[in-house]
């Protein structure tokens, strides 16, 4: 399974650059610079729905205490880092030749950086706290206030005055483009997918280990 | 080269490096990790066997 998840991501991944490079067209007043945005857009979709499960599997851990929610919400939160930092460095190599600026303290990109940093402190909170209950009760719980971010990141165009937006309300889209974006959706999911499976298997074997470790002490 | 070409270049190649340094990562945890669960499974039976 996870040979044929490697087999159908490197596919999409070739399939989705190959599309950004040589199918969608160049934009007409941002040029080549442009293409950044399929994956952008896609790394800040798939940074959501990771942040999405976190929350969900925070709520779970919290109702049934197994063990393996409570893995699902970090390996969640880890792949969540990961997107967002992609998109808090491809968004300001974006903006530099068409802002003239590589950040800008507008509500998008600061609601964004925000939710990055509570995630971040989410994931020391796991590492750094007393391995148990007590900090996988807390993780569960920071993991369900932090959401409260994700939303605010996506509809910040709305709720802060438009004079103070960088950020274009509605990007409208020639048909190949929006081809090429659906295309890095899928790509990105199957991805996350892969990452997901290697990552989760990962902590079911260190969960493993840590539980020959204790057989093991206390013969 | 234009600028706006550099920084398209440096975010994708930045994307794939970040990607493989990633997946790198984990193969080499998850090497570590197996190895020591066979080892230690390996001391567990041998324990049973003397016992």
């Amino acid at each position: 399974m996870t040979r044929l998840l490697y087999l159908i991501v490197t596919v999409t991944m070739l399939s989705a650059v190959g599309a950004v490079f040589l199918l969608a067209p160049t934009e007409k007043q941002m040029g080549d610079v442009q293409r950044i945005f399929y994956f952008h857009v896609a790394s800040a979709l798939a940074a959501g729905v990771a942040y999405l499960l976190v929350f969900v599997s925070s709520v779970w851990y919290l109702r049934t205490r197994d063990d393996r929610w409570d893995r699902f919400a970090g390996v969640s939160a880890e792949l969540g880092v990961l997107f967002s930092a992609f998109v808090l460095f491809s968004g300001p190599l974006w903006a530099r030749p068409i802002w003239g600026v590589f950040w800008r303290w507008e509500p998008r990109l600061t609601t964004m950086l925000i939710t990055f940093t509570i995630y971040v402190a989410y994931l020391m909170v796991r590492s750094y706290g007393a391995p148990g209950e007590r900090t996988q009760r807390f993780a569960a719980v920071v993991g369900i206030v932090a959401f409260v971010n994700v939303p605010l990141v996506h509809y910040s165009i709305n709720m802060w005055a438009a004079d103070q937006q960088l950020h274009p309300p509605k990007v409208e889209l020639a048909p190949v483009m929006q081809q090429t974006k659906f295309l890095c959706y899928f790509a990105f999911a199957c991805l996350f997918a892969l990452l997901m499976r290697l990552r989760l298997s990962q902590e079911h074997l260190a969960a493993r280990l840590q539980a020959l470790l204790r057989m093991t002490a206390h013969r | 080269m234009e600028p706006g070409l550099i920084y398209l270049t440096i975010a994708y190649s930045g994307f794939f490096v970040a990607l493989a340094g990633y997946l790198y990562r984990i193969v080499r945890r998850d090497a570590a990790l197996q190895a020591s669960v066979k080892a230690l499974e390996a001391r567990a039976a041998a324990n049973t066997d003397e016992g």
